[in-house]
């Protein structure tokens, strides 16, 4: 190599070596792993909500909040969903699957805001069609 | 250029090399779906392939970087160098057959295009844990794509050695984007602290390969030579090997001095195939051979024996008892200059 391709080489390599890291801290510092037990418990973003219930199965632990004008979910998955398309609905009043929140399928925390009537959650695969998990309140 | 030394010398370790590719790449392969179907049986097929050919062309991808600075620092791993370029198109093929099940599997089976799904299906793009991903990983394909596809020194020769070094170049870019095609992706669903951890210390591992080696050549470039009215010196003889040289740098350019039957010459260290250390080659039939590829020069006029047309520049040397002195202007290429006898 010339020396010119020799400084080239390096540049690049002290480029690398202070971006890649970077980019690795930034994509796992928010997953689960990091997060042990205790922090786990208070996973939840408060801001000015309360915490009016919780409730946790196998698969999720969610907690309803609160505040003036509004009321929200926050949903923990526990363990990522096998499925490769999961979604999660609002039960209503009558226990039925209701209004479609939104998609899920990491393990990390979903926030959803609910409708005041909603009795629960339902997690369903909607490729099987069939139900992966289901929080009544 | 060699062709005689190719020939007798590396040929048959060149096909042995191949076939330990082949059969390490074959084994990888099996053994992963193994492991894959004793734990996670439900796994289908395709994902088993995706998987499993993923995570082979990264760790190729590794390997093939690591071999250039281990070269620099230690001699062993020469062969190797000599046949990376074997094992880069391997990991293209493997990266590639990744990239088309994936691109089968998410992609073929909608309406439109299956590469401007890649780009469509995912549009968070300010996000950084539902990035998507899979763009980063076509680059990167592209960009190895365009090196496997140009890596016979046919290319070599008419690109341009420029044109061709700096393509090559680009395989760092597309290790960053691959290392990101995997942290934004595949991380973000199998949260794994085990292949995290693995991908990070390969990571630093080759980093930190490429930089030490980066700042002990540094150490040599800027080594200064005592001077004595116009000549610099160099060393006495016997601190040259016979058959071998020892590099020194002249006015910013690394130069060999070879010893061998009883003369002393210096050409200029850059091999012109792919800028290879020539002083760290040793002389085979009374020619420089380079260490990576086995380009040949001959040591007083460093031209390259017929029919081949390679030249590089020629320096001149004095002896003074037992200390060789080196004129640090150098001839143009291929100059002849009456080798210094002792
Ligand atoms: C067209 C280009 C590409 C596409 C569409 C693509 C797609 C994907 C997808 C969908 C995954 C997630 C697989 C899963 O979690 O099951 C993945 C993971 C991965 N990709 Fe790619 N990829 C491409 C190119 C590449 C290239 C060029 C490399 C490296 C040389 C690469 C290396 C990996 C690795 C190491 C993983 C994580 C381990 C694994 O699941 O195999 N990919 N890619
Ligand atoms: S023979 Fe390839 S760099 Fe010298």
């Amino acid at each position: 190599m010339t020396s010119g391709l020799r400084k080239a080489h390096k540049f690049i390599w002290l480029l690398l070596i202070i971006t890649v890291p970077i980019i690795m801290f930034f994509s796992v510092k928010d997953l689960e792993f990091f997060t042990d037990k205790q922090a786990k418990e208070m996973s939840f973003e408060l801001g000015d909500y309360r915490i009016v219930a919780t409730d946790e199965n196998e698969v999720l632990k969610a907690a309803i909040l609160k505040n003036e004008d509004s009321i929200k979910i926050d949903i923990e998955i526990k363990t990522p969903l096998k499925a490769s398309s999961a979604e999660v609905y609002e039960l209503n009043q009558n226990k039925e699957k209701g209004r479609f929140l939104g998609p899920m399928s990491k393990a990390k925390t979903y926030s959803f805001y609910l409708n005041n009537d909603a009795t629960g959650i339902l997690v369903f695969d909607t490729l099987k069609g069939t139900e992966i998990t289901k929080l009544i309140f | 250029m060699g062709l005689d030394y190719q020939l007798v010398l590396w040929n048959k370790y060149k096909k042995a090399y191949d076939k330990i590719i082949i059969i390490s790449m074959l084994l990888y392969i099996i053994l992963f779906a193994a492991i894959t179907l004793i734990f996670n049986s439900e796994t289908t097929i395709e994902t088993l392939v995706i998987r499993a050919f993923g995570s082979l062309a990264i760790i190729m991808l590794n390997i093939i970087l690591i071999i250039g600075p281990l070269a620099r620092l230690n001699s062993n791993f020469l062969p190797i160098l000599y046949n990376r370029r074997h094992l880069g198109v391997s990991m293209f093929i493997a990266a590639f057959i990744h990239g088309g099940f994936s691109i089968f599997q998410f992609h073929a089976l909608g309406d439109v295009n299956p590469i401007y799904s890649i780009f469509t299906s995912n549009m968070d793009y300010n996000s950084l844990t539902n990035f998507p991903f899979q763009v980063l990983g076509f680059i990167a394909l592209l960009i190895l794509f365009a090196m496997a596809s140009t890596s016979h020194d046919f290319f070599l020769g008419n690109l341009s050695a420029k044109v061709w070094k700096r393509l090559h170049m680009m395989v760092y870019f597309a290790y960053a984007l691959i290392i990101a095609h995997m942290f934004l992706g595949a991380f973000q669903q199998e949260t794994s602290p085990l292949t995290i951890g693995i991908m990070t210390i390969g990571f630093f591992t080759v980093a930190s390969l490429h930089l030490i080696t980066a700042f002990k050549e540094q150490k040599i470039d800027s080594m200064k030579m005592e001077e004595q009215e116009g000549w610099l010196k160099v060393c006495t003889i016997s601190e040259i090997e016979e058959d071998r040289a020892k590099i020194f740098t002249v006015k910013n350019q690394r130069v060999a001095v070879f010893k061998y039957n009883g003369k002393l010459s210096a050409i200029h260290n850059v091999c012109k195939h792919q800028g290879g250390p020539l002083g760290e080659g040793k002389i085979i039939d009374g020619c420089i051979t380079c260490p990576w590829h086995g380009y040949q020069y001959l040591p007083s006029n460093g031209q390259s024996p017929p029919p081949f047309t390679e030249k590089v520049a020629t320096y001149q040397l004095k002896l003074e008892g037992d200390m060789i002195y080196i004129n640090p202007e150098a001839f143009d290429e291929g100059t002849e200059v009456e080798p210094c006898n002792y």
